[in-house]
């Protein structure tokens, strides 16, 4: 009984004396974010001083920067919902009807969508876009981002699927139900734990994706956060800190907010069941 | 002709004219902006159009690969406020439209000095109606210079002269940087026009050889600017090697200058302008024209070498290819040109300008003191980079030569032979040469 | 188990899949096909050949063969994947995942929130935090070491790789742990009960029970984040590839090369050297894999 204790007591010991390094690790970085928004004078040092809110009053001022978070919101809201009902239909089917080289695909796929969130693809998708006439919407954006996002979301779904067990599509059947009322009535529930880890993978990769924006749209109007936080500069072209802090902040907080929320109703513990 | 068939166009549809310039209302180049808007409505008014200004401010690079894209796209603003070594790359490229049939129409164009239409043009044939152009010289901190006791008034006659001053301020100013000298691919192409170019001109040397035709891999003056660079930065410390290649190395000099840093610092117009000016909250001087002095660069020393030397850029007006509306393009050009906005541009930005009645202006342009003397003393000198499409590539070279160089990576040796191979491949041994 | 019925039909199966069909082909497989193809020309942005392009097949993998920039990249990623994925997210990872096994639903919620947040942070954000906390003047770390009464560090010069190492160890080390945690969960706890009424040692517990029960897992973990650390473009806000090119990464080539100086030909064939790294990657460990879990 001692014995078990003693290994207890130094099994916990040395859990937190290798945690508490870690965590410092990860929350170091951070303290500039939140310091820095609030600070007269704003700039890459950590200045401590009095707390002003002048940084966020400009940031409101600003109109493009108001725009581009509207402009954020519709493509990362839009990409997320047609990613992830697309997602879900294709990854039911692939799981469903496994065939020869199926997971070699679904490699081969992401790694072309690799090549594709590159820079060398960048005219490619421009000429793409402006043959299809989307450059400069925020529809182009949406279609161009998802179809770089599919691959990985189907990948990562379709091991979630696999592990329902078939017996429940199976039931619906014989009860009379369509595939698609199978789908939304059954299927959608029992996969939410897959849904919602790709429909975040899909959100944090959007909102923060800089280079298809920059790309394919053309007005200041258009831009989303992630390009038009480069156009904070002063007059000789250097970065307004004080702003671009002030913005990063707010920028970050939707993220974070959508986080919490999946978290507290789902409990972050994804993938269910997983086969490599 | 072109003026008939758009009016007529503009009588039928509503018209616009789009120009696009790096600069957005409260952020980068914000005065451009404040200028459009100060006279564009009158021209609307004059020609009965709309003229929208498309705001960009991005970094030029970004802004550069904006407009390419824009071109290729069939699209693209009217007319593009760009700078002036694009132009042989993006002629060949077939994205500027030439504008000689234009300019025809544009009385202020007899104004213009030969070398600035020059560098608007590109074999031949005019392509850009510069804006502005700058000198380069070298700008010293007139309080370290005191407190090292060095002449307030200082103009050196050689390199050793520098070297000389900048030894003093390492021994009487312990902490302070006595001079910098751009170096580096960190800096683009602030290292070569500001740093490289600068001490090769003076050393009688030049990266293209414009008698024969062919760029110059090898040369005395060559090597000799790179022993400059050694001396400097690794022989003698007396500039900072890590700076010149730590990210965002540009601002931090400007930082490192206005804390009073950096004794000296080799620039060009637009760092007094608007860098150091007082109104710029972040780097600006308040009391910059009592504290800063300039002097103008001189040559290596030896018999044949230049007195001073000095390289200029600009920036330009160029016609989008794709306009369909080149006739109204030139009433718009035509009216930008006039002299009175050119003066209250610059009034906002002052810059050496590139025609001569805006130079001769005595109540404005020589009230300028700052332009008036630098103009005065400097245009004689100066020239300007070689105007083809492989320059930036092997401008990139010259500043990764100086990179090698001053972070003693390669000996001087090794570096120009690897600079000397790299030119090769992108030109061909046919068109190098080695000097003596 | 049927396997080959198509339980909502063959024709609903193709509609379903339809919309992913049509989306990946326009818009992953095309345009990327594309890039595969620029690759054999000599392109440019600006320039002659970007009106006048031509076809010049493999040459530019020759240049790129013969290019020292190349081999500077590809020795900079190897390290970079080696040491801010395999050791740096999937170790740490590991390490986290072990920590909050079978510990309270809040302790664990606690530390994997910690390090979710280093992972959503906007990429553009978390490149300011990090420039701010490595700077050798006024960063966050190093007065944090100067405090504790060790000298400043000039991380960006003096250990450029060790720094972008870190920061994508920081970065991406989340996926990796929620990936293990999952992991552990589908481990029988009646296994490593046995284990501790049998007082058997931390290290064989882990040996024994928990490492072979994860295997696949770890292969598709690993198989993931090499590829996603192989293509991370982030580095580049901190660095810029420098000092003196010691940062630059094989992305970071890339953009110098397509996007500076709009030599997109070029650029393109480095894109596609660089899938066929990847591919050649991801067989070795699918091969691994396969082994191991016979």
């Amino acid at each position: 009984m001692k014995h078990i204790r003693r290994k207890l007591t130094f099994l916990e010991i040395s859990r937190y004396i290798v945690l508490i390094p870690i965590i410092a690790f990860f929350l170091a970085p951070i303290f500039w974010i939140i310091v820095t928004p609030f600070s007269i004078r704003p700039s890459l040092a950590i200045t401590l001083g009095k707390p002003t809110l002048s940084n966020f009053y400009r940031v409101f001022q600003n109109k493009i920067a108001l725009l581009a978070f509207r402009n954020s919101l519709l493509i990362s809201g839009g990409t997320v919902i047609l990613v992830t009902v697309v997602a879900l239909f294709s990854s039911y089917v692939l799981s469903r009807k496994k065939f020869k080289g199926r997971d070699l695909l679904l490699y081969v796929l992401i790694l072309f969508s690799s090549v594709v969130t590159g820079v060398a693809a960048m005219v490619p998708l421009f000429m793409l876009n402006l043959k299809m006439g989307l450059i400069d919407s925020q529809l182009g954006v949406i279609l161009t981002m998802s179809g770089g996002l599919l691959p990985t979301s189907i990948f990562i779904l379709k091991d979630f699927i696999d592990s329902i067990s078939i017996t429940y599509e199976e039931a619906a059947l014989v009860d009379g139900s369509t595939p698609l009322q199978v789908m939304f009535r059954i299927f959608l529930p029992l996969s939410s734990r897959g849904v919602i880890v790709i429909a975040m993978l899909t959100f944090v990769n959007s909102w923060s994706n800089f280079l298809i924006p920059f790309i394919l749209l053309r007005s200041n109007t258009q831009y989303p956060i992630s390009v038009a936080i480069y156009s904070f500069f002063t007059e000789v072209g250097v970065p307004d800190i004080g702003m671009i802090s002030a913005y990063s902040l707010l920028y970050t907080l939707p993220v974070i907010i959508v986080y919490l929320i999946v978290e507290k109703k789902f409990g972050f513990s994804f993938y269910g069941g997983l086969k490599a | 002709m072109f003026l008939l068939i758009g009016l007529l166009a503009v009588s039928l549809f509503g018209i616009k004219v789009t120009i696009i310039a790096n600069a957005v209302k409260g952020g980068k180049n914000t005065q451009v902006v404040d200028w459009f808007e100060s006279f564009l409505p009158q021209i609307e008014k004059d020609l009965g159009i709309d003229i929208e200004l498309i705001q960009a401010g991005i970094k030029d690079e970004d802004f550069k690969a904006r407009i390419v894209l824009d071109i290729k796209g069939g699209g693209g603003a009217d007319i593009m406020w760009i700078d002036g070594f694009w132009v042989p790359e993006f002629v060949e490229a077939g994205y500027l439209r030439p504008i000689d049939d234009i300019l025809a129409n544009v009385p202020a164009w007899k104004y213009y000095y030969d070398s600035m239409k020059d560098m608007g043009s590109y074999k031949g044939t005019t392509y850009l109606v510069p804006a502005g152009t700058d000198v380069r010289m070298i700008y010293y901190n007139k309080e370290l210079f005191k407190k090292a006791g060095l002449p307030v008034d200082w103009q050196p006659r050689s390199w050793e002269d520098i070297l000389n001053a900048a030894r003093t301020i390492k021994e009487k100013l312990p902490g302070v940087i006595p001079i910098q000298l751009n170096a580096g691919t960190e800096m683009g192409e602030a290292t070569t026009m500001q740093g490289f170019f600068m001490v090769l001109l003076g050393a009688g040397g030049n990266l293209y050889d414009w008698d024969t035709g062919k760029w110059v891999i090898k040369s005395s003056a060559l090597k000799d600017t790179l022993n400059f660079y050694k001396t400097i930065y690794v022989d003698e410390k007396l500039g900072d090697a890590d700076l010149q290649v730590s990210p965002k190395a540009r601002e931090k000099t400007f930082d490192l200058f206005r804390q009073e840093k950096i004794a000296m610092y080799i620039e060009g117009t637009w760092f007094y302008t608007s860098v150091l000016s007082p109104s710029n909250p972040s780097w600006g001087f308040p009391d910059r024209d009592e504290r800063i002095g300039w002097a103008a660069m001189p040559g290596r020393g030896k018999a044949g070498d230049p007195e001073f030397v000095s390289i200029s850029g600009g920036t330009g007006f160029a016609v989008n290819p794709n306009t369909k509306y080149p006739g109204l393009v030139a009433e718009v050009l035509k009216r930008i040109l006039y002299l009175e906005p050119q003066i209250s541009y610059f009034e906002m930005k002052p810059f050496v300008p590139p025609r001569s009645d805006l130079a001769e202006l005595s109540w404005t342009v020589n009230r300028n003191s700052f332009i008036a003397e630098t103009s005065k003393a400097l245009v004689k000198y100066t020239t300007f980079r070689p105007g083809f499409p492989v320059y930036p590539e092997i401008s990139f070279f010259a500043q990764l030569l100086t990179e090698r160089v001053v972070t003693g990576q390669m000996d001087i040796d090794s570096a120009i032979e690897e600079f000397a191979n790299s030119v090769i491949d992108v030109v061909g041994k046919k068109d190098v040469e080695e000097l003596p | 188990m049927q396997n080959s019925v198509h339980l909502v039909g063959k024709k609903a199966g193709f509609f379903f899949l339809l919309p992913a069909i049509v989306l990946i082909s326009v818009f992953l497989i095309f345009p990327a096909i594309w890039v595969l193809y620029i690759g054999m020309t000599n392109e440019t942005l600006t320039g002659i050949h970007a009106a006048n392009p031509e076809f010049v097949g493999l040459k530019n993998f020759l240049r790129i063969f013969n290019d020292k920039f190349f081999y500077n990249a590809l020795r900079i990623s190897l390290l970079f994947v080696f040491g801010s994925a395999i050791i740096g997210q999937a170790g740490l990872g590991m390490t986290l995942s072990l920590i909050t096994y079978r510990k309270s639903a809040k302790f664990k919620s606690f530390v994997q929130s910690v390090a979710i947040l280093a992972w959503i942070i906007p990429e553009v954000v978390v490149a300011y935090l990090w420039v701010a906390y490595l700077d050798k003047d006024f960063g966050t770390l190093n007065s944090l070491l100067n405090w504790l009464g060790f000298g400043k560090v000039n991380w960006f010069y003096d250990y450029p790789v060790l720094s972008i190492i870190l920061f994508n160890t920081w970065r991406g080390t989340a996926f990796s742990m929620l990936l293990f945690s999952a992991a552990l969960e589908t481990i029988p706890p009646s296994y490593l009960e046995a284990a501790d009424v049998m007082s058997t040692s931390t290290w064989r517990k882990f040996k024994d029970i928990i490492l072979p029960n994860i295997k696949s897992y770890i292969f598709t973990d690993l198989i993931l984040i090499t590829l996603w650390t192989f293509n991370v473009f982030s580095p580049y806000l901190l660095t810029h590839g420098g000092p003196s090119f010691k940062t630059e990464l094989l992305p970071i080539y890339i953009y110098r090369n397509a996007f500076r100086y709009f030599k997109i030909g070029y650029g393109s064939a480095i894109s596609t050297v660089v899938l066929l790294i990847n591919l050649a990657l991801a067989l070795i460990y699918l091969r691994l894999s396969r082994r191991s879990s016979k």
